[in-house]
C-alpha cells in the first residue's frame, strides 16, 4: 500500500489523540464507579443505577468510538441501540411482573 | 461489483483438481455442505424416527419384550435399561424420549432446513457464487458432525443417554445420574455446546450472505420468499441460541462443579439432603431455556413455509398472493417470537401479571402465522395446479399446519392450559406442525430440488405413493393424541397411562383411549413402512431416475434453475443481473408463460 | 472463484463480508453475556436477605484489570489506524503493547483465582467459624493453618469489613466439622463470578490465539494483500474491543455492587 498523504496523516493523529482521550475517560470513569458504589446515597439501588449509568456510557464510548459504530451506516447502529433499548424493557418487565409481596397465596 | 467464473479459470489445469478429502469431506463448497448436512440430518431423522418406534411399541404393549432389537439393546446398552428378554425400562424409555426430541429438533429437521436447504439452495437463488466464508461453512459442519458424535455417544456412557426430557429441567437434570461422572446429560450438554456452535457459524454466513452476495438488481423485494425465510430464521438462530448456551455453561456448572444455580436450597434427593450450596432457581433454567426454545420452533417452521411458497409458486405458473404480506408477517412473526417464551411456563405459579403479558403476546402472534399460511393458500386460488410429487407435498402441508396451528390456540391461553399442560394434546399439537408440517415441507423440497442437484426426477408413482401413505398415517397417529390429551392423558409416562386406567368406581383413562395407544403405534410402524419406497426412490434415482431435459425442468423463475445441472464451482456460467421479481408466471400481455428473474426479455 | 466484496465495501451496507459477519457475532455474544447478566440479576434479586455476598473481590486489583484492559483496547485500534496509513512497523509495536497487556489480564487473573480456592471458611464443630487464606508450608495431616479472621456468624462473613486484621490461625484437623473454599461451589455469587470471568478468560485467550497469529505468523499478508491484512486486523480489533465491553461490566457489578 502506497503511503499515506500529508492530510490523511494529520487525520489519522486526530482520531489518535481522541482515542487516547476516550481512554483516559474511561478510566476515571471506572475509579468514579468505585466511588458510586461505596458512598451512601440513601438507597442501594441509587448506587447500583449510578454505577450501572457510568459503566453504560464507558460502553458506549468503546462501540462508538473503538469500534467506529457511529462511522457506519445509520441502519445498522441504529439496529444495536434498538438492542439493547429491548434488553432493558424484558428486564422492565421482569421486575415489573414480579409477585407482589401482598398477594394472599391460596393452597 | 459481482464476479461469478473466476477469469484464470481456463488456465487452471491439473494443480488445481482437489483430491478426494478436499473435495468431498473438507470441502468449502456450499453445494457439498449441504449434502453433507442432508446426508447427516436425514440418518438422524431416521434414527430419531427409529427410538420413537420403540417407544411406541412399548406404549402399545407394556411390559412386552421388543421383538428383534429388544435383547440386542439389552446387550449393548446394559441390564439396567433393558431386560435380558428385551422389555424396555422406565429408564430408557426417558432416555429415549429425551433423545428422540433432541435429535429431531436439533440434530436432524434444522439441519436440514437451513444447513442442507439453506446452504445448497439459498447462494443459488441470490446468484452468488458460493457463501460470504466458505471456510466458515465447512467448519459448522464440522461442529455439527461433531455434536452428533457426542450426542451419539452418550447412549454408551454408564446410566445412558439424557433422560430429563429434551427440555432439560432443573434440578432433574442435576440430580438424575449424580453417581456417574461424566452422564448421560454432561454430554448432552456439551453436545448442545457443538451443536449451537455450529449454528451460529452457519447463521452468521446465511445472514451475510444474502446482505452482501445478492445479485446485481436483486434488491430485497425481488428475493424469493425462501431465502426471506432463512434470512429471518438465522436471526432467530443467531439471537436466540446464546442464552441456551449460557444455560447449558450454568448447568454445566451445576453438574461438574457442584455450583447451584438452578437448585433450590433444602432439596432433598432419595432422603438425602443434596449437599450444595442452594439458593438457586429452577425458574431460571425454564426462562433461559424457553428463550431458544420458542423462536426455535419458528426455526423449525419458516423455513419450511419458505420450501412450501416455492413449490407452490412454481407449481400453480402464477405469482405468490401477498408477495409483501408473507415478507412483513415473517420478519414480524420473527420479532413477535422472543416475547412469547412463557408460554410454556403457565403452570410453574409464575406470577398473574407475567402469566397475563405472554398470553396476550402470544395471541398476538398467531396473526402474522395466520396471515402467511392464508397467503399460501389464497396463492392456490385461480392458478394451473400441476399435482406433481412436490406439489402434493407442499399443499398436503398447509391443512396440516392448519391443524397444527389452530391446536395450538387452547394452549396459548392460560386457563385451558391448565387442563391441557403435560397432556398428549401438546404432543398431538407440535407434532402436526412439525412431523406433517415441517417434515412434509422437506420432503417437497427434496422431491423439487433433487433434479438441480442430481440431473434426474425422483420416480413419480413411489413420489405419489409416498405421499398418500405418509399423509394417511400421520393423520392416524397425531390425531387420536388430541383425544388422549382432553382425556387427561399425562406425556412421557412409560406404561402408556395404564398407571391411571380406569378401575370400578375410580375416574381414569378409559379403555378406549388406552387402546388408542396401539392404534397410534401400529400407524407409526406403518409409517415407518410407508418411507422404505422413499429410500429406495432416493439412492435409486441417482443412478436410473429419468433424465431431465433442461437446466430448468419445472419451468421456474428463480435464479437457482439458471445454472449448470449440477452447478459447477462458482455457479454460474455468466454474470448475472436481475430484472424482475421472483414469480412473474403466467404475466397478462406476455408471450412467454413464465420470465426467469434475470432474463433481459425486451419484449 | 472469487467472492466478492472481501475486502472492498458493498455500497448499499457500507461494509466488507468480515464486518457485517464479526458484528453479527457481537450480537449473539451480547446475547450469550446479557442472559448471563440477566441470570445473576434474577438470582441476586431473587436471593433471601443477608445470603448474597458484597465485597468478597479485591476491587484493586480488579481497576487495575479495567486499566490494563482499556490500555490494551487503544493501542489495539492505533495499531489498526497505523495499520491503515502504511506504518506497518508502528502498528507492530502497538499491537505488542496489546498483547502484552492481555498476558498481563491473565496473570491478575490467575492469582485472584489462585486466592479464591486458597481462602477457606473452616466451620469448628464447635460452631465457631475461621476465616482465610491457607498456609501450605505450615499446614499438615493434623492441623490446617490459615492467616485470617474469626467472623461472628455466617452473615458477618457476607459483607466482610474492608479492613480486617489478619492473624496466623492453627486449627486441629479434628475440630473440623467442614471446610470450604471460595471457588464456584461456595455459592452463587462465587459461581456466577467464576463462570463469568471464565468464559470472559476464554474470550481473552482466544482474542490473543487471533492478534498475535495475525501480528506474528500470519503477517506474510501484508506484502501480498495489505487492504485485506488491514481488514484482518480490523475485524480482530472490533471482536477485542468488545471483551474490554464485557469487562466495564464485569468489574462493577463482581467487584463494586
Amino acid at each position: 500500500m502506497s503511503k499515506a498523504s500529508e492530510q490523511e496523516l494529520q487525520d489519522v493523529k486526530k482520531h489518535v489523540r481522541q482515542h487516547v482521550i476516550i481512554a483516559i475517560g474511561l478510566a476515571l470513569g471506572s475509579l468514579t464507579t468505585i466511588w458510586t458504589s461505596q458512598t451512601n446515597f440513601g438507597s442501594f439501588s441509587l448506587n447500583v443505577a449510578a454505577t450501572l449509568a457510568i459503566a453504560s456510557v464507558q460502553a458506549f464510548l468503546v462501540a462508538a468510538f473503538f469500534m467506529h459504530l457511529l462511522s457506519e451506516k445509520k441502519v445498522i447502529y441504529c439496529f444495536l441501540v434498538f438492542t439493547a433499548i429491548f434488553f432493558v424493557a424484558v428486564i422492565g418487565v421482569t421486575f415489573w411482573a414480579r409477585m407482589p409481596a401482598n398477594v394472599v397465596h391460596y393452597q | 461489483m459481482q464476479t461469478t467464473l473466476d477469469e484464470h479459470s481456463h488456465t487452471h489445469t491439473a494443480h488445481d483438481e482437489p483430491g478426494f478429502w478436499q473435495k468431498y469431506i473438507f470441502s468449502t463448497d456450499h453445494k457439498v455442505v449441504g449434502i453433507q448436512y442432508a446426508i447427516n440430518a436425514l440418518l438422524f431423522l431416521l434414527f430419531g424416527f427409529f427410538l420413537m418406534l420403540m417407544m411406541r411399541w412399548q406404549l402399545a404393549h407394556p411390559g412386552h419384550p421388543i421383538p428383534v432389537l429388544g435383547k440386542a439393546l439389552s446387550r449393548i446398552l446394559g441390564e439396567d435399561m433393558a431386560s435380558k428378554e428385551g422389555v424396555m425400562y422406565p429408564d430408557l424409555y426417558n432416555a429415549f424420549g429425551a433423545m428422540h426430541g433432541t435429535i429431531m429438533v436439533f440434530l436432524a429437521v434444522v439441519p436440514l432446513l437451513t444447513g442442507a436447504f439453506g446452504n445448497y439452495v439459498m447462494p443459488l437463488q441470490i446468484g452468488a457464487p458460493d457463501m460470504a466464508f466458505p471456510r466458515l461453512n465447512m467448519m459448522s459442519y464440522q461442529f455439527y458432525f461433531f455434536g452428533g458424535v457426542i450426542m451419539f455417544a452418550s447412549f454408551f456412557v454408564p446410566g445412558g443417554a439424557a433422560k430429563s426430557g429434551w427440555t432439560s429441567y432443573s434440578p432433574l437434570a442435576s440430580v438424575t445420574e449424580m453417581g456417574h461422572h461424566p452422564n448421560g446429560q454432561t454430554f448432552w450438554l456439551i453436545g448442545m455446546v457443538f451443536l449451537i456452535t455450529s449454528s451460529l457459524l452457519g447463521s452468521v454466513n446465511i445472514i451475510s450472505t444474502i446482505m452482501q452476495l445478492r445479485a446485481k438488481g436483486l434488491t430485497w423485494m425481488r428475493l424469493p420468499f425462501f431465502v426471506w425465510a432463512q434470512f429471518v430464521t438465522s436471526f432467530l438462530l443467531l439471537l436466540a441460541f446464546p442464552p441456551l448456551e449460557a444455560a447449558g455453561c450454568l448447568q454445566l456448572m451445576d453438574n461438574i462443579f457442584g455450583t447451584s444455580f438452578f437448585l433450590p436450597s433444602g432439596l432433598v434427593v432419595s432422603g438425602h439432603p443434596l449437599h450444595v450450596a442452594g439458593g438457586g432457581s429452577p425458574l431460571l433454567w425454564q426462562h433461559l431455556f424457553w428463550f431458544l426454545a420458542h423462536p426455535e420452533v419458528y426455526v423449525l417452521i419458516l423455513p419450511a413455509m419458505g420450501i412450501v411458497a416455492e413449490v407452490v409458486a412454481n407449481n400453480t405458473r402464477k405469482p405468490l398472493w401477498g408477495y409483501r404480506s408473507l415478507v412483513y408477517a415473517s420478519m414480524g412473526l420473527g420479532f413477535m417470537s422472543f416475547i412469547v417464551w412463557a408460554h410454556h411456563m403457565y403452570l410453574t405459579g409464575m406470577g398473574i401479571r407475567i402469566a397475563t403479558f405472554f398470553q396476550t403476546t402470544t395471541m398476538m402472534i398467531s396473526i402474522p402465522s395466520v396471515i402467511i399460511l392464508t397467503a399460501l393458500l389464497i396463492s392456490l386460488w385461480g392458478g394451473s395446479i400441476r399435482f406433481n410429487t412436490p406439489m402434493l407435498f407442499a399443499v398436503g402441508f398447509l391443512p396440516m399446519f392448519g391443524i397444527g396451528g389452530l391446536t395450538g390456540l387452547p394452549l396459548g391461553f392460560n386457563a385451558s392450559d391448565l387442563q391441557l399442560h403435560d397432556s398428549y394434546y401438546v404432543i398431538g399439537h407440535f407434532h402436526y406442525v412439525v412431523a406433517p408440517g415441517t417434515i412434509f415441507a422437506i420432503f417437497a423440497g427434496i422431491y423439487y430440488w433433487y433434479p438441480k442437484a442430481t440431473g434426474r426426477f425422483m420416480n413419480e408413482f413411489w413420489g405419489k405413493v409416498h405421499f398418500v401413505l405418509s399423509i394417511i398415517f400421520m393423520n392416524i397417529i397425531f390425531m387420536p393424541m388430541f383425544i388422549q390429551g382432553l382425556a387427561g392423558m399425562s406425556r412421557r409416562m412409560y406404561d402408556g397411562g395404564l398407571t391411571y386406567a380406569e378401575l370400578p368406581g375410580v375416574a381414569g383413562l378409559s379403555p378406549f383411549i388406552l387402546y388408542l395407544n396401539k392404534v397410534i403405534s401400529y400407524a407409526a410402524f406403518s409409517m415407518a413402512l410407508a418411507q422404505i419406497p422413499f429410500i429406495i426412490n432416493f439412492f435409486w434415482s441417482i443412478k436410473h431416475g429419468k433424465k431431465v431435459t433442461s437446466d430448468n425442468p419445472w419451468d421456474a423463475t428463480t435464479l437457482e434453475w439458471q445454472t449448470p445441472t449440477p452447478p459447477g464451482h462458482g455457479n454460474f456460467t455468466k454474470p448475472i443481473e436481475v430484472f424482475r421479481g421472483p414469480y412473474e408466471y403466467s404475466v397478462p400481455g406476455h408471450a412467454r408463460e413464465f420470465l426467469p428473474q434475470n432474463d433481459p426479455d425486451k419484449s | 472463484m472469487n467472492i466478492p466484496y472481501t475486502v472492498e465495501h458493498r455500497e448499499d451496507t457500507g461494509l466488507y463480508n468480515a464486518k457485517l459477519g464479526v458484528w453479527l457475532f457481537l450480537a449473539s455474544e451480547v446475547m450469550l453475556f446479557g442472559a448471563l447478566f440477566s441470570s445473576y440479576i434474577l438470582l441476586r434479586v431473587g436471593a433471601d436477605p443477608g445470603t448474597w455476598p458484597r465485597h468478597w473481590l479485591d476491587y484493586k486489583l480488579g481497576a487495575l484489570n479495567t486499566i490494563i484492559l482499556i490500555i490494551s483496547s487503544v493501542t489495539n485500534v492505533v495499531a489498526w489506524a497505523n495499520l491503515k496509513l502504511g506504518s506497518f512497523g508502528k502498528y507492530r509495536f502497538y499491537q505488542s503493547i496489546t498483547i502484552v497487556c492481555a498476558i498481563l489480564f491473565l496473570g491478575i487473573k490467575s492469582y485472584e483465582y489462585y486466592g479464591k480456592f486458597h481462602h477457606y471458611t473452616i466451620t469448628l464443630k464447635d460452631g465457631r467459624i475461621a476465616d482465610g487464606h491457607l498456609q501450605k508450608e505450615e499446614t499438615t495431616k493434623d492441623k490446617v493453618v490459615i492467616d485470617g479472621w474469626w467472623p461472628a456468624s455466617e452473615a458477618a462473613l457476607m459483607d466482610p469489613p474492608t479492613k480486617i486484621e489478619e492473624k496466623k490461625i492453627e486449627i486441629e484437623s479434628k475440630d473440623i466439622a467442614e471446610m470450604r473454599n471460595y471457588g464456584p461451589a461456595r455459592n452463587n455469587f462465587t459461581g456466577l463470578y467464576f463462570t463469568m470471568t471464565g468464559l470472559h478468560v476464554l474470550h481473552i485467550i482466544g482474542g490473543i490465539i487471533v492478534i498475535f497469529a495475525i501480528w506474528g505468523p500470519l503477517n506474510g499478508m501484508w506484502k501480498t494483500d495489505p487492504e485485506r491484512y488491514t481488514n484482518r486486523v480490523e475485524v480482530a480489533g472490533l471482536f477485542w474491543s468488545f471483551v474490554d465491553l464485557v469487562w466495564l461490566f464485569i468489574f462493577p457489578t463482581f467487584y463494586l455492587l
